[in-house]
């Protein structure tokens, strides 16, 4: 059975996509979720796959209901993508697609912090070709700002683990709370994947540069797998509330006015990370069951919305608001799948996001965070701003952009009606969502008073929409590139150095040597030194080996004798 | 019968393998008997260790002379896994030269190759299995002498000026090492390492001592590269023919920081503290300095074996950083690492030695997009290079896990620190290559050739071979972990 | 109404929502949606756990004036930290089109429409 389990069984898949043609490879990426969803429903709770490793005990999986509930989804999602991907033809994307989904799932279901390590790598690693596959110069290099930022987060991982094993001699992954430079690390580390503000921007930077299906596998699992491990090991952490809190509310502004949807979407999952990790940070049984409804709903619809979006650019060949408009005449299922999305992300009753984000803000508002509860209750209303209603309404309807594509292959239909069963279904009925929560908690969703304010909030913020509308205050779409936090990096940080570069040309032969020559006087220099030929690269001749062998041994002569 | 005598049949079998294959001179005959002789080595080293696990220490008294007159042999749980390293490199080596030496080498002079590649096997062997002080400088010079011919053997001219410079840096570090034993002798009477272990501390003169301590151990810095008396590799390892290189950066250096940690802690012990001066003050930052240094040279190198060379100083820099820990555990993480790095860096070469014998070049901007022509010889240069770097479930990322973690249990952050600076270096060097084999278009004037174009199988199998062997241990790291932690506290124990 | 695509002409299901008449219907309901949740407010308690919460159209309020100011904001924040496509050169992917390479466009231009009409 240890070579049975769920992730490995997505690797085996990836491993044999290398050798096969095309259509095997296709069949391999949907049958692959469909064993490990066996496999994994065959898997008794509690801990297998225990492997000895330089002495540690190493639990590959961790069996109980919160790893669950994150590892269904995860292959669900898996499924749902590969269905959507059928018309790739691409080894490096599929393969991809599998280890970083099967990476994802043994991160969930990792029962220490270095397998977790381990998996954490992995999925860096195998996602970024996602971005990639693009086969762009700029693809390349997104790609690879998010590839350093990933393996950024690995290593304080790794730095973490090792701090936090020096001190309490365990690497248990269980609840650590932030209590020691170790667990601070860690948190870093899980904070960079999650998002957290100002640690955000790979998100938005690399999703939209990925291929259309590349996107949709990515929206799932990082993130997910990130917000999973706060719940396991900083639950209850007071922090997290507020950082949260103000994830929930500062992409909607961004969101608001991004032209590329993708990156729209980018930001908005980004919003909806903010609701799970706020519910991390309340840490009750039910906030955490807010949190893992919510990531289980918000894979489907992001998911679905990403999948509308792309079946978008796939026949239009652009994903940008400015350029698209009155789509809906020749893509009404697409349309209509968009709009089950929207209205599932905005919470309308009926539909999936109701039923998981009611648990966090009533969550929030029984602890007594009122502050935090009203920011939710305003990034509800921001959430039906841009997902809910700036999605759907550039692309399908608003001015017609004279586009007539045809509607989405039918694979992709396929894909983005099952996602928008599931997500009506899961409105419908929660209990068929709750009875596989990691707590037992009666909650009723559907109260007069529940259902009555939902109701309110957001037809009276469709309201404004319109009114907005007509007295064309609301913002065009624009063409443009809106600055984040990555315009440090991007910009400052290349001019900066440029500019470095060329100060320390012209003053290198002035007596103004400040600073900054001297800083790039040192890279010139050891690249002077370093490259072939120069001084510490060049075959010394024998003189001067000679000279540095003599130096030494006088040196340790004299060390010895006086 | 046989099994009394095993450990001089561990020498004695390439010795005479040598002489023999001079006398038959056909090239494939020589290789054959050098493969045969070699694989009877590797059979003796694994005899040996079954031996020494077994029932512990062997001590073997050649011609059947007592020591301390006579030269003994001395195989405990340190020397014996380096036994059978060293043999199954070569063999492993030896078994991929065939077509690479054929077509490197001139034809009728294979085997005086195949003969002085049996003749430095037996060196270096001896150098392991000795017992005896001066014995191991004899068996030094036979390995350095043959060693100097093999380098020599190099296509390009420029082999004769890396070999004569190697020459002039190993002669001067050979004869510190003879200086050295004679300071010994004149101040114990004693040649005999267990001998010298028990007389040093009441010696008449420590001056003497002294003195032959600084001399040993310069002289076996200069053999085993150790940063900054380096200068001499780069330029061995880049002329020499690829497959010398590959069988060198996994044994000649090994052997060398073998010799030392045998002087260092069984001859001289730990007592002393003028030991723990040379750790901190001249080790350690030559550690230290040399990953950094040569890391970062590596980084700008733009042929595969002059990056590989530098990277290999650097390693033996981590390997050292453990030793100067001079504790259980950074004993443990230099001892591991000096398996570890044997065979990551033969299997890099291996790698290259492909690329060489299908482009003529390893010039690094000139492989774009080689992963169509050679796959599998990219893969393993990716699969090897991810070790290099210390990947989780490599050979690597065992050895680079205990050196940090030694570092941190001596409290020593920032050498961990530098450690992970260091590794990120390797992620550049290593990904430069990856990035070029991967990823970059065809874009030369004259582009390699389209099409497959793979190393014949007698070098790929060999190769994978090694290359699953260090997977295996990279997974399974706990059991090399347990043969080195059983070497480090024979290391600190002294002479039993 | 009826478009033509690839020489086909299919009719859109939704196509009524571009009619004027539609639209101001639509509002209208919207409209009267709103006034009776506003109303509902007065006749229905609603369970309530944070202070301020049970204050008479908190709900309604709080939907109009958040939509209303994040809006604003994000236009104010526009305003500030637009910049053209091309800001950061070659290294983005908003400056490039998608690899058409990768994509299925079946894109009929509108002009066809005009012609048959």
């Amino acid at each position: 059975m240890t070579w049975l389990i769920p992730p490995l069984i997505f690797f085996y898949g990836a491993f044999l996509c290398l050798f096969v043609g095309r259509t095997q490879r296709t069949f391999i990426t949907l049958l692959a979720p469909v064993i490990a969803l066996v496999s994994l429903l065959m898997l008794p709770m509690g801990n297998m796959a225990q492997v000895q490793f330089l002495g540690f005990e190493l639990i590959f999986i961790r069996l109980d209901k919160l790893a669950f509930v994150f590892s269904l989804i995860f292959i669900i999602a898996a499924f749902l993508a590969a269905i959507y991907a059928w018309h790739v033809n691409d080894k490096i994307q599929q393969v991809s697609t599998l280890l970083y989904a099967g990476a994802a799932l043994g991160g969930v279901l990792a029962g220490d912090l270095i397998s977790l390590f381990l998996y954490w790598e992995i999925t860096a690693v195998a996602s970024v070709f996602l971005i990639w596959a693009r086969r762009t110069p700029a693809a390349y290099a997104t790609g690879m700002r998010y590839l350093l930022i990933q393996v950024g987060s690995g290593v304080l991982l790794l730095a973490g683990l090792l701090v936090h094993y020096n001190d309490t001699g365990s690497i248990l992954f269980e609840h650590m709370g932030l209590v020691s430079t170790g667990t601070l690390l860690i948190f870093l580390a899980f904070g960079i994947k999650c998002a957290f503000p100002l640690m955000h921007n790979w998100l938005q930077d690399a999703y939209p540069a990925a291929t259309v299906t590349g996107t949709v596998v990515l929206s799932s699992f990082t993130t997910k797998m990130a917000v999973y491990a706060l719940a396991r090991g900083y639950a209850g952490e007071e922090i997290l509330i507020y950082i949260g809190a103000v994830m929930t509310l500062f992409p909607i502004f961004f969101a608001e006015i991004e032209n590329d949807l993708r990156k729209v979407l980018a930001y908005s999952l980004n919003n909806q990370l903010g609701f799970m990790v706020v519910g991390v940070g309340i840490g009750t049984e039910l906030a955490l069951n807010g949190t893992a409804a919510h990531a289980f709903c918000h894979i489907l619809y992001k998911s679905l919305l990403f999948m509308s979006v792309g079946a978008v650019l796939y026949r239009t060949g652009t994903s940008k608001a400015s350029e698209l408009g009155g789509l809906y005449k020749t893509m009404p299922i697409t349309m209509v799948c968009c709009l089950v999305g929207a209205a599932s992300i905005s919470a309308f009753p009926l539909f999936s996001g109701f039923i998981s984000k009611s648990l966090i803000l009533d969550a929030s508002a029984k602890n007594g965070y009122y502050l935090v509860w009203f920011a939710l209750v305003v990034a509800s209303a921001g959430v039906l701003s841009h997902s809910g209603i700036k999605i759907p309404y550039f692309t399908f309807f608003a001015h017609d952009s004279g586009k007539r594509p045809a509607e989405a292959p039918m694979h992709m239909r396929i894909a983005m009606i099952i996602t928008a069963s599931l997500c009506v279904i899961i409105g419908v009925f929660p209990s068929l969502l709750y009875q596989l929560l990691p707590y037992d908690v009666a909650y009723k969703p559907y109260t007069t008073s529940h259902v009555l304010a939902q109701m309110q909030l957001l037809c009276f913020a469709l309201l404004a929409f319109v009114f907005l509308m007509i007295k064309g205050i609301h913002p065009p779409e624009v063409r443009g590139i809106n600055l984040d936090s990555d315009w440090v990096y991007r910009k400052i940080l290349p001019t900066t150095l440029s500019a470095w570069a060329a100060s320390a040309m012209s003053v290198a032969n002035t007596w103004r040597i400040g600073l900054q020559t001297q800083a790039s006087e040192w890279i010139i220099g050891i690249r002077r030194l370093s490259s072939p030929g120069g001084l510490l690269a060049k075959g010394w001749g024998v003189n001067s080996m000679v000279f540095v062998v003599t130096l030494l041994l006088l040196l340790v002569l004299f060390l010895n004798l006086f | 019968m046989i099994a009394t005598q095993l450990p001089a049949l561990q020498i004695i079998i390439p010795l005479f393998a040598a002489p023999i294959i001079v006398l038959v001179r056909r090239s494939e005959l020589a290789w054959i008997i050098a493969v045969v002789a070699n694989l009877m080595c590797v059979l003796v080293a694994w005899k040996l260790l079954g031996l020494v696990n077994e029932q512990g220490i062997i001590r073997y008294s050649l011609g059947g002379w007592a020591a301390p007159t006579g030269i003994e042999y001395y195989v405990d749980s340190v020397n014996a896994p380096l036994l059978l390293l060293v043999a199954a490199i070569s063999a492993i080596v030896l078994l991929y030269a065939y077509h690479s030496v054929k077509k490197s080498v001139d034809s009728n002079k294979h085997y005086l190759f195949y003969a002085a590649w049996m003749l430095c096997l037996s060196g270096l062997l001896g150098m392991l299995i000795t017992g005896d002080a001066f014995n191991v400088f004899v068996f030094l010079e036979i390995s350095s002498l043959s060693t100097y011919m093999l380098i020599a053997f190099g296509s390009d001219r420029r082999a004769l000026t890396a070999s004569f410079r190697y020459l002039v840096l190993g002669s001067i570090g050979a004869s510190f090492i003879l200086i050295g034993i004679g300071f010994l002798y004149a101040a114990t009477g004693s040649l005999n390492m267990l001998d010298l272990a028990q007389r040093i501390p009441d010696a008449s003169s420590e001056r003497a001592i002294l003195v032959a301590f600084s001399f040993i151990s310069i002289g076996l810095m200069i053999k085993s590269a150790i940063f900054p008396l380096h200068a001499w590799l780069a330029n061995a390892y880049h002329h020499a023919p690829i497959t010398v290189t590959a069988f060198l950066a996994g044994t000649a250096t090994k052997v060398s920081l073998y010799v030392f940690l045998r002087f260092l802690f069984s001859v001289f012990g730990t007592q002393y503290n003028f030991e723990y001066l040379l750790f901190n003050v001249i080790l350690l930052p030559a550690a230290v300095l040399g990953f950094l240094i040569m890391s970062v040279v590596a980084v700008f190198q733009t042929d595969l074996r002059r990056m590989l060379a530098y990277s290999s100083v650097a390693q033996i820099g981590y390997i050292v950083a453990g030793i100067s820990l001079a504790t259980q555990a950074g004993l443990t993480a230099g001892y591991v690492h000096i398996i570890n790095h044997a065979m990551i860096k033969t299997a890099l070469f291996m790698s290259v030695g492909c690329i060489i014998y299908r482009l003529g070049h390893a010039h690094r901007p000139s492989l774009d997009n080689l992963i169509q022509t050679m796959p599998l010889t990219c893969a393993a240069f990716i699969i090897s290079g991810l070790s290099l770097i210390g990947v989780p479930l490599t050979v690597g990322f065992v050895s680079k896990f205990t050196l940090i973690g030694a570092a941190m249990e001596k409290g020593w952050w920032m050498m961990a620190a530098l450690v992970l600076v260091s590794s990120v270096l390797a992620i550049i060097y290593i990904g430069r290559v990856a990035d070029v084999m991967l990823f970059r278009k065809q874009r030369l004037p004259n582009p390699i050739p389209q099409g497959r174009n793979e190393a014949p199988l007698s070098m790929l199998v060999p190769m994978y071979g090694l290359i699953f062997m260090s997977l295996y241990l990279g997974v399974y790291g706990s059991k090399t972990l347990a043969v080195a932690s059983e070497a480090a506290t024979q290391l600190l124990g002294g002479f039993r | 109404m009826a478009i033509v695509m690839n020489g086909k002409k299919i009719t859109a299901a939704f196509a009524w929502v571009e009619s004027p008449t539609a639209v101001h219907m639509a509002i209208k309901i919207l409209a009267g949606l709103c006034a009776l949740l506003f109303l509902l407010d007065i006749i229905i308690h609603r369970h309530t756990y944070v202070p301020g919460e049970g204050m008479w159209g908190f709900y309604t309020f709080t939907g109009f004036f958040a939509f209303t100011l994040i809006v604003l904001g994000a236009k104010q924040l526009r305003s500030w930290i637009l910049r053209d496509e091309n800001y950061y050169g070659e290294q983005s992917v908003d400056s490039e089109e998608y690899p058409t390479s990768q994509l299925d466009i079946q894109n009929e231009p509108a002009v066809d429409r005009e012609n048959d009409q």
